[in-house]
């Protein structure tokens, strides 16, 4: 795709959110429903923000580190509510990665037609780990994954589990009877699972991929998750460093706008470099990023840039809420919204010490 | 033998109010004590533990015994809290006790005394705090709610904002603007108004958790009687200030600390045990704790120090600026405990009445809702920038 090519299609997103999209029409803890967002859903693929996140080579037109970041970007700024996470960028990267039998499947997932998302560790706390399993002897085996994003609606699980000592990808479909789903919506206005998986049936479940490539390709995923979450702050970053100014400009105390304390000047001027520092880190990281297999070799840096975000979102999201006063506390401002799903992204693979024991473990 | 809590030692006096607390807490009481995700619990249960302490004469024990108080000194009253923290004892709101009670025992009549007081203690009437205004928050001194003389009666018009459980209220205590004057040190009066009284209306505001704490209050043309105006007319401003200084410094933040802490340690070494997060956590809790520790002598120090010194109004910013930004960072640590589990929106899960099942990953179950909602603790009560300015000018006289 040429630059060109690029600036119309960004020119179609900003419209399209723009116009098309407001987070309190969409949010599930609100009036939306979960048809809303998978109508939605299936819409941007349509129009091809999918294919947009994957390369050519898999049927994309896209699918660099910047193009992930930049769209990302843009569902952070715009507080978008949906499955685009963890159905294309998480599922499609393992999908991409295994080739062959995971085709067909990335073909529907490109289309729009149908979602996944992945299912690694039962662990809270961890991201990368597999469940451990014996396929020819599968037991009662009982599997509690705690809270996973979309879990409710997507159409196949993909699970990662270690068959006796061997790295694994299975494939499963969501309505399995072994397959029990707890409906309940999420603090960022999401929809979540509580997923348990009790008597798993060999019959039931498709090998994708097994041997030593798995590992890389989980490992991958979980980079390119991490690339779209931090783009995904960096753009609630901006917004809320934007919306704050713009409200200390108007609020008047003490005959004067707020804007002309000192103590909210510091406050801001420190949003500022905090929430500039994390975009340029992000952007330098992402835009020497191309191939799959830079993402392995920019792990550690990836890292960095995750547990940097964590911090700088703290103080960014705090000093909105602290610059706006009693009206950030309400539900009708987005500043809240931002605050809650810059959580969740901080928690994403189980929190900022994991973040950080990841860096000192894995990628020291 | 009876034992006279006002004199015995300290401790028999602990171990007394040890068996009275635990004694008559149930276990849903103690429920909405750990499940409380703000400084007000669930409603209901705060309510009860007010009836069975006012029952047995320690709804107010800071009051002086005349008033129905237990007339303890400021270590026994601090004992008193400790142990009512500890054992996870519903937090009364300080509405009524706190605030109100306080300024009407030095600036109310004998008749607002005798008929209020008395309903203060028994719950039978909630107040609120009508204060702030759309337009006048950290510069509450431009109020505009104005209320008129006209014969026997005020009449007032405006309206307030951020009323907290003005919704579960009867009453509320306002600060009215009685004179044209700019300066509020002589043109703003200290109201009392009943909610009932036609042309008030009540709407609440939902907060990010989704619950209604606060609501906001409008005054149309409502008649108030002149015997409620507290202290002189116009000479309101000092009354206001006043009961803020209940408001920042009465709160001991440190005996709830303590038990946050304690919990979350319990938490962390319990339930997950040779956890990674938990073992990072330790750092940080030790942290905290060395400052939980050097806040609980201050806040020792003030309340045992004379009434007359001068500094404890600026005091009582220093210490709710400790006490709120160590809460907040403790409810961060409970958030990276809570993992991605973090995700999930709790619903019956903060119920302390609920009697179904509570699951294993439910346990500190607050963690979200406490971190959310503590946002507004730097806020609330003047903000966390407006009480670093009284340090500066009252303390540091700048
Ligand atoms: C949960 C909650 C419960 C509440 N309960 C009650 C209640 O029961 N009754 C009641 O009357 N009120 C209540 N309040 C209101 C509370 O007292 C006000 O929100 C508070 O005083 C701040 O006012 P504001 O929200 O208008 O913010 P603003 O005053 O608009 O402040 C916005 C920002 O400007 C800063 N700022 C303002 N002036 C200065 C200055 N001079 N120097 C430096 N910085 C400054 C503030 O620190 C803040 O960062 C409650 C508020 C909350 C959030």
């Amino acid at each position: 795709m040429n630059s060109e090519e690029r600036d119309l299609l960004f020119e179609s997103v900003n419209k399209y959110l723009t116009h098309s999209y407001n987070y309190f029409d969409f949010r599930l803890d609100g009036r939306a429903s979960s048809e809303s967002v998978m109508k939605m859903y299936k819409e941007t693929c349509d129009l091809g923000w999918s294919a947009f996140l994957f390369s050519e080579e898999v049927g994309g037109f896209g699918g660099a580190a910047v193009d992930i970041a930049d769209l990302f970007h843009k569902f952070g700024s715009h507080r978008v509510v949906t499955p685009y996470l963890e159905s294309q960028i998480t599922a499609g990267a393992i999908l991409s990665g295994i080739g062959g039998k995971g085709s067909a499947v990335l073909g529907e997932l490109m289309a729009g037609n149908i979602t996944l998302c992945v299912l690694g560790s039962s662990d809270r706390y961890s991201d990368s780990g597999a469940i451990v399993l014996d396929l020819d002897n599968l037991g009662d085996l009982v599997c509690d994954y705690g809270a996973v994003p979309w879990a409710p609606v997507v159409d196949k699980l993909l699970l990662f589990a270690s068959n006796k000592g061997e790295n694994t990808l299975l494939l499963v479909d969501r309505q399995s009877s072994f397959v029990s789903v707890e409906r309940r919506i999420g603090v960022d206005g999401s929809l979540v699972g509580r997923v348990t998986i009790n008597g798993l049936r060999r019959e039931s479940c498709e090998i994708l991929a097994e041997g030593s490539a798995v590992s890389d390709i989980v490992k991958i995923a979980s980079l390119k998750t991490s690339i779209a979450l931090c783009a995904e702050a960096v753009g609630a970053m901006e917004s809320l460093l934007r919306q704050t100014v713009e409200y200390t400009k108007t609020r008047k105390q003490f005959g004067q706008p707020i804007s002309s304390f000192q103590v909210l000047q510091h406050m801001m001027a420190n949003m500022f470099i905090a929430q500039t520092t994390s975009s340029e880190m992000l952007k330098g990281i992402a835009s020497e990023i191309s191939t799959d297999s830079d993402y392995l070799a920019y792990e550690r840096e990836i890292m960095l840039l995750k547990h940097k975000i964590n911090k700088e979102s703290k103080l960014v999201r705090h000093s909105a809420v602290q610059c706006h006063g009693g009206i950030a506390t309400t539900d009708e401002l987005m500043i809240g919204h931002y605050l809650k799903r810059l959580v969740v992204i901080d928690n994403y693979f189980g929190g900022p010490h994991v973040d950080m024991n990841r860096i000192n473990r894995e990628a020291a | 033998m009876k034992i006279d809590l006002s004199t015995c030692d300290l401790s028999t006096f602990r171990a007394q109010i040890e068996s009275f607390v635990s004694g008559n807490l149930s276990s849903s009481l103690q429920q909405a004590g750990r499940l409380s995700t703000s400084v007000f619990c669930d409603f209901r249960a705060m309510m009860e533990w007010q009836k069975i302490l006012h029952s047995n004469g320690m709804a107010a024990p800071s009051w002086p015994i005349e008033f129905g108080g237990c007339g303890w000194d400021p270590e026994r009253i601090l004992v008193f809290r400790e142990v009512c923290a500890s054992l996870d004892a519903p937090q009364l709101t300080s509405m009524g006790i706190q605030m109100l009670g306080p300024i009407l025992m030095s600036y109310g009549t004998d008749a607002q005394k005798s008929e209020l007081l008395p309903r203060i203690l028994s719950g039978e009437d909630f107040w609120c705090q009508g204060y702030s205004e759309p337009s006048a928050g950290s510069d509450l001194g431009s109020l505009s709610t104005k209320a008129e003389r006209k014969g026997d009666f005020y009449v007032v018009n405006g309206s307030k904002i951020w009323t907290s459980l003005a919704h579960h209220s009867n009453k509320i205590f306002c600060l009215v603007r009685t004179a044209k004057e700019r300066s509020p040190k002589n043109s703003i009066s200290f109201l009392l108004i009943d909610l009932d009284t036609p042309g008030v209306e009540v709407r609440p505001i939902v907060s990010l958790d989704g619950a209604v704490e606060q609501c906001e209050v409008f005054f149309t043309d409502v008649k108030v009687p002149v015997q409620n105006i507290v202290g002189e007319e116009n000479d309101g401003w000092k009354v206001a200030l006043s009961l803020l200084e209940h408001e920042r410094g009465g709160a001991s933040y440190y005996v709830g600390l303590q038990r946050k802490l304690e919990l979350i340690k319990e938490f962390s070494e319990s339930y997950l045990v040779g956890n990674i997060v938990a073992e990072r956590c330790k750092d940080e809790l030790l942290d905290i704790e060395a400052d939980v520790l050097s806040l609980t002598y201050l806040e020792r120090g003030i309340a045992k120090s004379s009434e007359g010194d001068s500094r404890i109004g600026a005091l009582s910013s220093l210490t709710k600026l400790i006490g709120t930004e160590l809460g907040q960072k403790l409810d961060e640590i409970s958030l990276s405990l809570r993992g991605r589990d973090v995700l999930v929106v709790m619903e019956h899960e903060l119920d302390p009445y609920y009697i179904g099942e509570r699951l294993e990953c439910d346990k500190d179950a607050a963690a979200f809702n406490s971190y959310i909602n503590n946002r507004a603790s730097t806020i609330y009560g003047g903000t966390a920038e407006i009480q670093r300015n009284i340090i500066a000018k009252k303390i540091l006289m700048l």
